[in-house]
């Protein structure tokens, strides 16, 4: 786990790669709200927990640079009769969840790097 | 769309907006149209529609499986018949009487203005959440 202390390790890389899958997450859900209007639009979604799930489990770092985010289309949720099944509270909601996740993953990667910068520094 | 830049769906939630501007503009003009008896032309007015489709492609206009928001497709008129109302001293008024005017609901189009607010403000949403995703990217690694 070890490999590289400073900036390329393992925790590092699954952070930066989380970011982008949020990025995607929120390009998606943009997406499905500027359809929301579109007559016979399908919503789309990103599928990348069980990927993530696998990468996770795997020891290796490279595993995490083969999570490519999926944009599936979804056909369970109900459509309206205009055959468009974008629902906008349900989109805003996952919006949210998915900047709070982003907030996070930045506080994360700051946290790791003050510390970084705290031990170079040493106790002064 | 590379998935790594900056702003996140700043051109999908803006086409989203711009649609939906687009939107309430036409049902504002089908709505101030309502009683019209004549336009350009001498034609009678017809109710406007927009026609939405989504887009699968990325900035630069390469055709493929990216997320590209939503465009106008065209405005296109309605096709509804003219609404006939009894109306002899109307001076578009033809030798029966009737007067043909256009045939819009107003409860239809206030209902696509406040739809299309409400998706506007949507939009709005996600390009705030884009831009914040974007300031917080920017802090990366900074130092307090």
């Amino acid at each position: 786990m070890q490999d590289a202390i400073v900036i390329g390790d393992r925790q590092s890389q699954l952070i930066a790669k989380m970011m982008e899958l949020s990025q995607r997450r929120q390009q998606v859900i943009s997406h499905n709200l500027a359809n929301a209007n579109t007559p016979g639009y399908t919503r789309q979604d990103v599928n990348f927990g069980t990927q993530l799930q696998q990468a996770l489990r795997a020891e290796s770092t490279t595993d995490f640079d083969a999570i490519r985010p999926q944009v599936v289309e979804d056909h369970e949720s109900p459509a309206r009769i205009d055959g468009n099944n974008v629902e906008v509270p349900s989109e805003m909601g996952e919006m949210m969840q998915n900047g709070l996740t982003y907030q996070l993953l930045v506080k994360a990667f700051n946290t790791r790097t003050s510390i970084l910068r705290m031990a170079m520094q040493g106790a002064n | 769309m590379d998935g790594t830049s900056l702003f996140p769906a700043i051109q999908i939630a803006s086409s989203g907006l711009h649609a939906e501007r687009q939107r309430m503009e036409v049902a504002a003009n089908n709505l101030a149209n309502a009683r019209a008896t004549r336009s350009a032309g001498g034609q009678l007015y017809e109710r406007q529609a927009v026609l939405f489709s989504a887009v699968y492609e990325d900035a630069l206009g390469r055709d493929g499986n990216d997320l590209g928001g939503v465009e106008i497709q065209g405005i296109v008129s309605d096709g509804r018949a003219p609404l006939r109302v009894h109306a002899p001293y109307h001076p578009d008024a033809d030798k029966d009487g009737m007067v043909e005017q256009a045939n819009i609901s107003t409860i239809e189009e206030m209902m696509d203005i406040i739809s299309a607010s409400r998706a506007y403000q949507a939009n709005l949403s996600a390009l705030k959440q884009s831009r914040e995703m974007a300031q917080q990217t920017i802090s990366l690694a900074q130092s307090k």
